[in-house]
């Protein structure tokens, strides 16, 4: 297995006044990747500003977890559609360009 | 520095309640958080404003404080003269108000607030303080010139007082934004700094126009060359090269260079195509041999007549 920073999950649910089922949730959800170990669930570092994105939704804009998922699809149809208007946008500066 | 009037930041009139403050407050902030705006720098700074306005306006001490000198902060010293006066009577009194939002950056606060409050956060507890938020993220742009998105270079940064060294690969679009983890804003209490989005805008080039991996360019040749065919010499990136002009070319012709083209983004070796479109200069000022000439190839052309 790969050698990769694993924080308990328990730790970050601690410092962000969390219930662990809310983590677990996600996870089922398949928000958040955890990995389970021995009965407990890890969550890897590099997934932590992902993880603290969807607490911030959670806690600060009191979404649940079928919300999150919901404005979790639509950023991700977000950053696909401003992917397009950006080639679109030169697409377009191609032919204004043209003499 | 402006004064900012909180109550219109949320759209409340002066004597709204802590409840009407709550309210408009989340109502604003589902509206413009930064989490659900990527990209949107104008959501970011309206939002900075929302949370600057409930900081103060949910702080009953921070609320008074500004009903009463807002407008006139540069005399605020004296309230604070005042009521370190009357805490020495009656005891500290914290704030009872709830919580503001992260925003997912540091709190960023405007020189007006900082100016009757002091910094950020105006020392008020927090409940969440314990745990750790990321940086604030930070969004710049950087401008290069087509010739230089094509090679792949080192570029030096400045942001936040600190030089970022990165590599722009070959190939980068115009419009394209790249990360770079931890280059944003410091985290607070520990946490991770935010990351840095550089937006790359690539300005027009004179000769060559670019769509995705290929390139677009004009060549000009005579009419002698475009009817009887020969070698012109046109402009490439990589410097000029001798095109064979096949007799007969017409105006608008496209001829196709493989491998001409701008660099694949992060495929070394990998280039697109480079099309050059042929424009015929037709002469203008003939002398009487030429017109005479012209004449017998028009009488010789089959056309003519027609």
């Amino acid at each position: 297995m790969e050698n990769k920073n694993l924080i308990p999950a328990l730790v970050i649910c601690r410092e962000h006044n969390v219930e662990i089922n809310f983590v677990k949730l996600l996870h089922e959800n398949e928000l958040l990747v955890l990995v389970k170990e021995n009965e407990e669930y890890f969550l890897e570092e590099e997934q932590l500003p992902h993880f603290e994105h969807l607490i911030r939704l959670h806690v600060e804009l009191e979404v649940n977890v079928p919300g999150i998922e919901v404005i979790e699809n639509l950023l991700e149809q977000h950053e696909l559609d401003h992917a397009r208007i950006v080639a679109l946008k030169n697409r377009l500066s191609f032919f204004e360009n043209e003499d | 520095m402006d004064f900012i009037d909180y109550y219109q930041v949320l759209g409340l009139s002066k004597t709204a309640t802590q409840d009407e403050i709550k309210k408009a407050y989340r109502k604003l902030a589902r509206k413009l958080h930064p989490d659900i705006n990527p990209n949107n720098t104008d959501a970011h700074k309206k939002f900075q404003q929302v949370n600057e306005a409930n900081e103060v306006l949910s702080d009953p001490e921070k609320r008074k404080k500004y009903d009463k000198y807002g407008k006139d902060w540069m005399h605020s010293d004296q309230f604070e003269q005042q009521r370190r006066q009357q805490q020495q009577y009656a005891g500290a009194s914290g704030g009872s108000g709830y919580e503001g939002f992260s925003g997912g950056g540091g709190e960023d606060f405007s020189s007006f607030f900082e100016s009757m409050f002091g910094g950020a956060g105006g020392g008020r507890g927090r409940s969440r303080s314990r745990a750790g938020y990321k940086g604030q993220d930070i969004n710049a742009s950087f401008d290069l010139s087509l010739t230089d998105a094509a090679t792949t270079h080192k570029q030096t940064f400045t942001v936040n007082g600190k030089n970022v060294r990165i590599t722009i690969p070959a190939g980068v679009e115009n419009g394209q934004i790249i990360k770079l983890n931890g280059y944003g804003g410091a985290g607070a209490n520990g946490g991770p700094g935010g990351d840095l989005y550089i937006t790359f805008k690539i300005a027009p080039h004179p000769v060559f126009r670019r769509q995705g991996n290929d390139l677009y360019s004009n060549a000009e040749t005579d009419l002698y060359t475009a009817v009887l065919g020969g070698d012109i010499m046109a402009d490439t990136l990589s410097g000029k090269v001798k095109l064979k002009v096949k007799a007969g070319t017409q105006p608008g012709e496209k001829l196709r260079l493989k491998g001409k083209g701008f660099p694949v983004y992060k495929k070394d070796g990998e280039f697109g195509d480079l099309y050059i479109s042929f424009s015929i200069k037709i002469p203008e000022q003939l002398s009487d041999r030429e017109k005479e000439l012209f004449e017998e190839l028009k009488n010789l052309s089959p056309d003519h007549g027609k």
